[in-house]
């Protein structure tokens, strides 16, 4: 049986170092390009011919954009709408992250804790920049709500500063735990099918409902990552 | 000539009919009460441990930078652990709102 674990080794494709610092080109980042490729290639097809009333191929991401654009306004308010292309790529981005991974021969780099992390640091300085451009220094009451009197200062501060900072990290424990268990999941019964023989095929069946569910959970933990993305956006932007 | 108003009366109750079988079938299932409470459970359990992890790193680099262990780490274990319960009290905060709204 093959390491299970085998699936989440980066490798580089076109090695290159720049004073000291690896920056080589790996398979993380290939998939990466692939899936950003993979939404535009989408995207250009299906709304290559536009009309009014959507085809078949235009309604998918017409439906897609709807979808988002509702939880935007759920969560945000009418004035998110103005960050909707920052959160419709988020969602895209790790919504195909996640279905180019469950591809046979793959790489999952939404598996991994720094290349979602990157991204939700990403999120998290946008999220301070948009808070502070639209409420000034009414964005420091972040770290001191209204009501607090000034010498808990020193403890509310230290707090609310590990809570903001705590939130980049909830999103990328959750994505990348429940996208690694997954993949060890179905490959370690996968290595079962083989051993087993004639009663492989147990296994087998197990891995099919196991695929179909990670399709699923592919798609429904880029929805709560974009939930959550939403939710902090508004926070920032109106406090708690 | 009378013919034509008949079809249409027809017509339109079908259109009514099928538009209530429709409606019927889309109204949103029964939710699963339990899949959504445990996604909140485990949104809650995260959100605790997560700030605690922070908390622990900031403090771990503090003492890295300042050479004092254990100060800043235990001090900092402590402000995670307050920011822990503080992202859950807002978690459920926020839950309670949106199930009021709901109502």
């Amino acid at each position: 049986m093959s390491n299970p674990l085998e699936q989440f080794v980066v490798k580089p494709i076109i090695p290159i170092k720049v004073g000291g610092v690896d920056i080589s080109f790996t398979n993380s980042s290939l998939f990466m390009l692939l899936s950003v490729a993979a939404v535009a290639l989408l995207f250009g097809v299906c709304l290559y011919r536009r009309s009014l009333i959507p085809g078949r191929a235009q309604s998918l991401p017409e439906c897609a954009y709807n979808f988002i654009a509702g939880l935007v306004k759920d969560n945000v308010g009418a004035e998110g709408l103005k960050y909707f292309s920052f959160i419709f790529s988020v969602f895209l981005f790790v919504a195909f992250g996640n279905m180019l991974g469950l591809l046979p021969y793959s790489f999952t780099f939404t598996s991994h804790v720094m290349a979602v992390g990157t991204l939700s640091v990403s999120a998290l300085l946008f999220n301070i920049a948009v808070g502070i451009r639209k409420r000034g220094f009414g964005y420091l009451r972040t770290f001191l709500p209204k009501g607090i009197p000034w010498p808990l200062a020193p403890l509310i501060v230290p707090i609310e500063t590990i809570s903001l900072l705590s939130k980049p990290f909830s999103l990328t424990v959750r994505l990348a735990a429940n996208m690694t268990v997954g993949h060890i999941m179905l490959k370690i019964i996968a290595g079962f099918v083989v051993g087993l023989g004639v009663l492989g095929a147990v296994p087998l069946l197990f891995d099919a409902c196991l695929i179909a569910f990670e399709f699923f959970i592919a798609l429904l933990q880029a929805f709560i990552y974009t939930v959550l993305s939403c939710i902090y956006l508004g926070e920032a932007l109106r406090g708690h | 000539m009378d013919k034509l108003p008949e079809d249409i009366r027809q017509l339109e109750e079908k259109i009514l009919r099928l538009k209530e079988e429709e409606n019927e079938r889309r109204r949103p299932a029964a939710k699963n009460v339990y899949a959504g409470r445990s996604a909140l459970g485990l949104r809650a359990a995260v959100d605790l441990l997560s700030a605690v992890l922070v908390g622990a790193a900031i403090g771990y680099t503090v003492d890295r930078l300042a050479d004092t262990r254990p100060l800043f780490l235990a001090i900092f274990l402590l402000f995670g652990g307050a920011a822990g319960v503080l992202n859950v009290y807002r978690l459920s905060k926020d839950e309670e709102i949106q199930r009021q709204n709901r109502e």
